[in-house]
């Protein structure tokens, strides 16, 4: 795991350290499972191709637990991540690279809390973005 | 005779609308699965060893566990368009005549971090249901609040999520 980082080292407008992820077809079968979103655009190409679409698609959830994971990494064991919201605005597709980025536009203390709040979004091979949507986190302060 | 339009004032008619508690143990063996899903390496969800030495004490499950909690139960309405999510209020009125639906996105707000053995309940409700023009045909949007407590009837978290209808 990546070194603790605090409310004093977080600099609004820059970039926390950006996710890629590459999902495989194996992977949205365990989502389905692991989610109980069992809709067959997701796993069955035949049915994905009925619908219109060029192959199977990923599920909006598990792109949204990336930004999750995104923001677990960096806000570290002793970070909360305490409200983050997402808007599907892209299909993404499996065995393609989905980059997951965040960018500091706010930071302020409030009730005993340092907080961060930052956009987030995911990007396609094409630099599209596919989910936008924005994050509230603590850290903790040296202070 | 021809069958009736419902009218969005007809739809909104229902805005309010709760449906039953939906309760769910979090187990190891759930949070493995999101975590293995996902392919999250982070220790905390998946090392008892490593989690004991943190500020929880155990495993916990991550934060993105809630961004399904609308879909761990199977569709239960039979008038849910085809390829919905859970609808977890019962008896929702849906348009005539839907050709898709699209998860159109969520927000999920946490106050305590989800412990192995929470038993946790969540209720969800209709909060809003809007129209709007495109390029696909008219879209309607249903947002729903879902409300999430423990076993100790503590507020965990709250969801929003939206739900669009091609029609």
């Amino acid at each position: 795991m990546a070194e603790q980082v605090f409310y004093e080292d977080v600099e609004v407008g820059s970039e926390i350290p950006s996710l890629v992820k590459r999902t495989t077809r194996r992977q949205l079968v365990q989502w389905a499972g692991a989610s109980g979103d069992f809709y067959e655009i997701h796993y069955n190409k035949d049915f994905a191709l009925a619908s219109g679409l060029p192959d199977v698609i990923l599920h909006g959830r598990l792109k949204s637990a990336y930004l999750g994971q995104m923001l677990t990494d960096w806000i570290g064991l002793e970070g909360n991540l305490k409200k983050y919201n997402v808007r599907y605005r892209g299909m993404d597709f499996p065995d393609q690279d989905l980059t997951c980025k965040g960018k500091v536009t706010k930071k302020y203390a409030q009730d005993n809390e340092h907080l961060v709040e930052l956009d987030i979004w995911t990007e396609n091979p094409k630099s599209e973005k596919t989910i936008t949507g924005s994050a509230v986190v603590s850290l903790p302060s040296r202070g | 005779m021809a069958e009736k339009e419902i009218t969005l004032e007809d739809l909104r008619k229902q805005l309010g609308k709760e449906g039953p508690p939906v309760t769910v143990e979090i187990e190891k063996g759930m949070i493995r699965r999101f975590v293995h899903a996902v392919d999250d390496p982070n220790p905390l969800w998946r090392d008892e060893e490593y989690a004991k030495k943190t500020k929880y004490g155990s495993i916990i499950a991550p934060p993105y566990l809630l961004c399904t909690l609308m879909v761990l139960i199977p569709p239960t309405d039979p008038k849910a368009p085809p390829g919905s999510m859970a609808p977890m209020i019962p008896d929702m009125e849906f348009p005539k005549n839907l050709k898709g639906i699209l998860d159109g996105g969520g927000e999920w707000e946490s106050y305590k971090p989800l412990k192995v053995g929470d038993v946790i309940t969540s209720r969800t409700k209709l909060a809003n249901i809007y129209e709007r023009g495109g390029k696909m045909g008219k879209m309607y949007f249903y947002v729903t609040e879902t409300n999430i407590v423990n076993h100790h009837n503590e507020q965990v978290a709250k969801a929003t999520g939206t739900v669009i209808l091609y029609a």
